[in-house]
């Protein structure tokens, strides 16, 4: 199962910084599955699901972006109240920090994704616990 | 300070150059055995007085080049009163799409740069190929202070 890596853009703050790279991608002919910015004031790093993953890292480092992929977990969770403390729950009950989560629903399937330092743990962790891990294909396909 | 020995035409008597530089003490490979100086890293009048606190751009260089997730181009921007940012490029082989390992290493370089010039800096971290390229003499120290 091919882990959900996320393609990851360091920006500086100021403006025009996420079109200049969605300019690029759209170039690329790269499609835009999901987005999020981890923004910390001074910088930022704009993380993008994308259908083309190993094109769009090359393309964008061609093109003198700083690029990096970053493996998350994707953690289908049910859609319901405490379908995510479900979850909360399984990582604080053995001390693992989260660094970024996001989450959504899209016809009735709740999907998290989680930046997790300790990653392996936490995989391994979830799924002995019967949840189901999504792969990039699967996420893709959503 | 030098004198120069053999020049007849124009000697030079405890010339100050306020250039820096040290004594190596190894000879060098070729056999030649005379004395040899360091690369000439600036001049003594290039410190800059901080907060009543003498720094040289050297240290500050120092600091930045011991430092391996770091790139090889700073810049030391003075503003307002005694108001010292350090901008520098972080190594794109570091970066690993984590926006809390660049804060972390921002707050390493800030404490790393404090302990050696005893003045806490601002730090800000640029993206690898956007701050001006270091070549020989590159100009390093933006003073725009009102003092």
């Amino acid at each position: 199962m091919k882990p959900v890596q996320l393609l990851a853009v360091f920006a500086e703050n100021k403006p025009d910084q996420l079109a200049r790279v969605t300019r690029q991608l759209a170039d690329a002919g790269v499609n835009i599955h999901w987005v999020g910015i981890a923004d910390v004031q001074k910088f930022g790093v704009i993380r993008f699901l994308v259908d083309k993953g190993d094109l769009a890292f090359e393309w964008l480092k061609q093109h003198d972006f700083t690029v990096s992929r970053v493996e998350v977990l994707a953690v289908e969770v049910e859609d319901r109240p405490g379908g995510l403390h479900q979850v909360a729950a399984i990582l604080a009950g053995d001390a693992i920090s989260l660094a970024n989560v996001s989450g959504f629903v899209f016809n009735h399937r709740a999907i998290l994704l989680l930046e997790v330092p300790e990653l392996e743990r936490a995989r391994r962790l979830l799924t002995d616990r019967g949840l189901h891990l999504l792969s990039e294909e699967e996420m893709l396909s959503l | 300070m030098l004198t120069s020995l053999t020049r007849e035409a124009m000697p030079l008597l405890r010339y100050r150059t306020r250039d820096l530089t040290s004594v190596l003490p190894v000879p060098c490979p070729c056999g030649r055995t005379h004395r040899r100086l360091a690369r000439i890293t600036g001049r003594s009048d290039d410190m800059l007085v901080v907060r009543g606190v003498n720094l040289y751009p050297q240290q500050i260089e120092r600091v930045l080049t011991s430092i391996p997730e770091l790139g090889s181009n700073y810049l030391i921007h003075l503003r307002g009163l005694d108001e010292l940012t350090v901008k520098v490029e972080f190594a794109a082989s570091g970066f690993d799409g984590r926006v809390e390992n660049l804060v972390r290493l921002e707050e390493r370089v800030v404490e790393k740069l404090r302990a050696e010039i005893l003045v806490k800096p601002k730090v800000e971290l640029s993206a690898p190929g956007t701050l001006p390229v270091s070549e020989g003499k590159a100009k390093r120290v933006v003073d725009e202070r009102v003092l």
